[in-house]
């Protein structure tokens, strides 16, 4: 059975914005929200995390960032990564995504776009603090 | 909450699948709507985790369900039935190596040498088998001992391949020692001490239930192959089968027992030991028992190989081959089993030919002993 995209309704397992961290809550999340969600998820697991989806994650989740070093090239390639994951998401129909890296934060930016035509933003920074949560699903 | 009432149902896990299938019905009962559960979503990590640890936990329950005996610790791996003798105060038996004397032959122009403890020498077999010189005692080789001499050599490594046919032995080449030094291939080399194998999880087993035989008056035939075979009661770890005959083969009361090792009949020591061990011993019937090693019963094997590869098929095959039969423990050997060893063999893609077209049954106060013929193309 596919459900359309208002119908999804997942636990919400962000348990702070900034620091970026993660719990099992009791809290629900639907539809768009839920999706973008997901997709963050996707870039804080480690690839192979996931018994049943080995495929699913990177090499270098976003909160394994800290203290990390780039070159241009590899920032490159980190985006694709980015994009790919988002995109392997369902209801997903498109992503871009932006990283840059000045004065020690490296700043993840993201416009999905969902099934539903609607564009989101999705943008994450990592410092040598911490990872925080700036931006996910605000009006595009 | 359903119980567990049979050793079936104790020993049968449910798999990962069935586990997370459960509990997505669980799921259904409770009123959630399972479907659009990509794998990120977070309510599917709590399924499949939980199904893998719940698949997991059975399957822990089946191995210690089945280690409840020492047959069912047999079906987990070699540890479990090592901890399982334990209840039997029985331990594996491990491998042991090969012991030859083996004649040399040293150069006129190279004599006198002697050999003896300090003595660096190596012999290798067709099949590559290395072994090593052993000697206790000085052996001169020189004009007074006619350039010849019998010295002991050591497989190198633990385990049947040390028990070459004397053919093989007899054509070994001197990897290592003094110039001018061969082995004398018109004497014949002689297995002083048989190698063999660890225990299999089978032979142990068997053995260690054997110990209940030496619980009552007098023994029974698993309390001989326990006490024969068992180096804690007494017995040598180098005979590996016991065959006993109790059907009054010399006489109303009487009981006999055959006794080989892994490369064939027990030695002369080797009975002449358990005779001394055996009249210590209760036994059973009236008319007495005898402990004697077993006949040879000797079977001509010639096998053609095809092999693509291995120039050394035909020498392993040999081996392999003498080593098999030297596993027999019961009363058969079959051309299946004869057919699999060669067909194991690297390289070897056909047995095209073989002279023995059926089973090898083994007389009764006998063991089997292939003497291979093994050619490759």
């Amino acid at each position: 059975m596919t459900l359309a995209l208002a119908q999804v309704r997942d636990l919400d397992c962000i348990a702070t914005f900034s620091p970026l961290t993660f719990d099992e809550g009791s809290a629900e999340v639907s539809g768009a929200a839920a999706i973008l969600r997901r997709i963050l998820y996707r870039w804080c697991t480690p690839a192979g995390f996931l018994s049943w989806a080995e495929g699913l994650g990177l090499k270098r989740p976003i909160l394994d960032l800290d203290a990390s070093t780039w070159t241009p090239q590899q920032l490159r390639g980190y985006e694709a990564a980015l994009e790919r994951e988002a995109k392997d998401e369902d209801y997903v129909l498109t992503a871009k995504v932006r990283v840059t890296l000045a004065a020690g934060v490296l700043t993840i930016r993201a416009t999905i776009k969902l099934v539903d035509g609607i564009t989101y933003p999705l943008e994450v920074t990592v410092d040598q603090a911490a990872t925080a949560l700036r931006t996910i699903g605000a009006a595009a | 909450m359903t119980t567990i009432a049979t050793y079936e149902e104790a020993t049968t896990a449910p798999t990962q699948e069935e586990k997370h299938d459960d509990l997505l019905a669980d799921c259904v009962d409770q009123g959630c709507t399972v479907a659009g559960w990509s794998d990120s979503a977070p309510q599917r990590a709590m399924v499949e985790g939980n199904a893998t640890a719940l698949a997991f936990e059975a399957g822990m329950r089946v191995q210690l369900a089945k280690a409840s005996t020492l047959r069912g610790c047999a079906e987990l791996d070699d540890t479990w039935v090592d901890q399982g003798l334990t209840w039997y105060q029985v331990a594996r038996i491990a491998a042991t190596q090969a012991v030859w004397e083996v004649p040399l032959l040293i150069a006129q122009a190279s004599a006198p040498v002697t050999i003896g403890p300090t003595s660096r020498i190596l012999l290798q077999v067709a099949d590559g088998t290395i072994f090593e010189c052993s000697q206790g005692s000085a052996v001169t080789l020189n004009a007074a001992s006619n350039y010849r001499g019998r010295v002991a050599f050591t497989a190198r490594l633990v385990g049947t391949t040390g028990n070459q046919v004397p053919g093989a032995m007899a054509q070994a080449r001197v990897i290592a020692g003094p110039a001018g030094l061969s082995v004398d291939s018109e004497a014949t080399a002689a297995l002083t001490t048989a190698a063999r194998d660890a225990e299999t999880n089978e032979t142990a087993i068997a053995r260690a239930e054997g110990r209940w035989g030496t619980l009552s008056g007098v023994l029974t035939a698993g309390g001989w192959r326990y006490v024969l075979c068992t180096p804690e009661a007494g017995g040598q770890a180098t005979i590996t089968r016991v065959f006993v005959d109790d059907t009054n083969p010399n006489g109303p009361g009487t009981t006999a027992i055959y006794l080989a090792n892994a490369a064939g009949p027990a030695s002369a020591d080797e009975v002449a030991a358990a005779q001394t061990q055996a009249s210590g011993l209760t036994i059973a019937g009236t008319g007495g028992t005898t402990v004697a090693a077993c006949v040879a019963e000797t079977v001509e094997l010639v096998v053609d190989l095809l092999v693509v590869g291995n120039p050394l098929a035909s020498a392993q095959a040999v081996t392999a081959l003498v080593q098999l039969a030297g596993a027999v423990t019961g009363d058969i050997l079959y051309l299946d089993a004869i057919t699999a060893t060669l067909m194991a063999i690297p390289g070897v893609r056909n047995v095209p030919t073989m002279s023995v077209e059926e089973d090898i049954v083994r007389p009764r106060n006998g063991v089997i002993v292939l003497s291979p013929t093994v050619t490759q193309a």
